[in-house]
């Protein structure tokens, strides 16, 4: 297969609107505290009788008990790959950051799966400093940010 | 037949001694070359003339270097060029102050070192041949 060369550097990442979760989770939080009012309004001799019946609908807004944690904001910086396979580095690398803290177990989970998936041999770095000059096959490349860490994918050999 | 069995091992003995006093003079000066430099070898699998040489490459072009902040991209750049001009393709380079990495390299093309406060990892892959169905 053809190879081509790519470079890239490690920049500040743009800032980014807030997560669509988070936006959500606010908007039903105001929901409940009109809800909250208009009972008050409407018995105010039974506020008693209010304060219940907010309790109990203030989990049902909510998908579980516990607010979601906020995703991880993802920003492709560089890609040669189908969006498919784009989406499925981002999600590995997801599982693999939640999964290990050290970043070359990272690394490892994210080329095996690769390696398994789409046959050998894919390399991986994982990182908050550094720079690159890689030689990679066509459509099989991508670098992104996962917050702060940096995840460079690409298959050669 | 005795006399020619002790002078046989007389001289295999004298070679052996010859061979490691030979390695431990080359040791001694890799030691002091890197020292010198202020080069830590992490994980070595690559014959010692190309480890020299990317010793010898990041150390000239970091000396080249007016300011005191670190080029990765071009450190990465001029170690790859020249590995692939003079080793064949294909090279790897990844220089930075703080990553993780896992890749899968050609037997006898890894090296993972420190230079100074920055680490540099160089390894090579097979290349194969265009398809040309």
């Amino acid at each position: 297969m053809l190879l081509r060369r790519r470079r890239f550097d490690k920049t500040t990442p743009l800032a980014t609107a807030l997560p669509q979760k988070l936006t959500h989770h606010q908007s039903s939080f105001r929901e409940t505290e009109r809800k909250m009012s208009e009972d008050a309004k409407k018995n105010i001799a039974g506020a008693l009788t209010a304060r219940p019946n907010s309790d109990d609908q203030k989990p049902s807004p909510l998908p579980s008990p516990a607010p979601a944690v906020p995703p991880k904001k993802v920003i492709i910086k560089s890609a040669d790959m189908i969006p498919d396979m784009q989406k499925e580095a981002v999600d590995i690398a997801v599982a693999a950051f939640e999964k290990y803290n050290v970043e070359k177990d990272v690394a490892e989970q994210i080329k095996k799966e690769f390696d398994k998936r789409h046959g050998p041999t894919w390399h991986c770095i994982v990182g908050r400093n550094f720079g690159s000059y890689v030689t990679h096959e066509t459509n099989h490349f991508v670098y992104f940010y996962l917050d702060q860490k940096a995840v460079l994918l690409f298959k050669s050999g | 037949m005795e006399g020619a069995q002790e002078e046989l091992e007389r001289r295999s003995k004298f070679l052996k001694s010859l061979i490691q006093k030979k390695k431990t003079i080359e040791q001694q000066e890799q030691h002091d070359h890197l020292q010198h430099n202020n080069v830590r070898v992490r994980a070595c699998d690559m014959p010692l003339p190309l480890q020299n040489r990317a010793f010898r490459c990041a150390r000239d072009l970091l000396d080249s270097m007016p300011s005191k902040k670190l080029d990765s991209k071009r450190l990465a750049l001029t170690l790859k060029k020249e590995f692939d001009t003079s080793y064949g393709p294909a090279w790897h380079c990844i220089v930075g102050t703080s990553f993780g990495s896992y890749v899968t390299h050609s037997f006898g093309g890894f090296v993972y070192f420190s230079i100074d406060k920055v680490y540099v990892l160089l390894f090579k892959t097979a290349v194969e041949p265009l398809d040309h169905s």
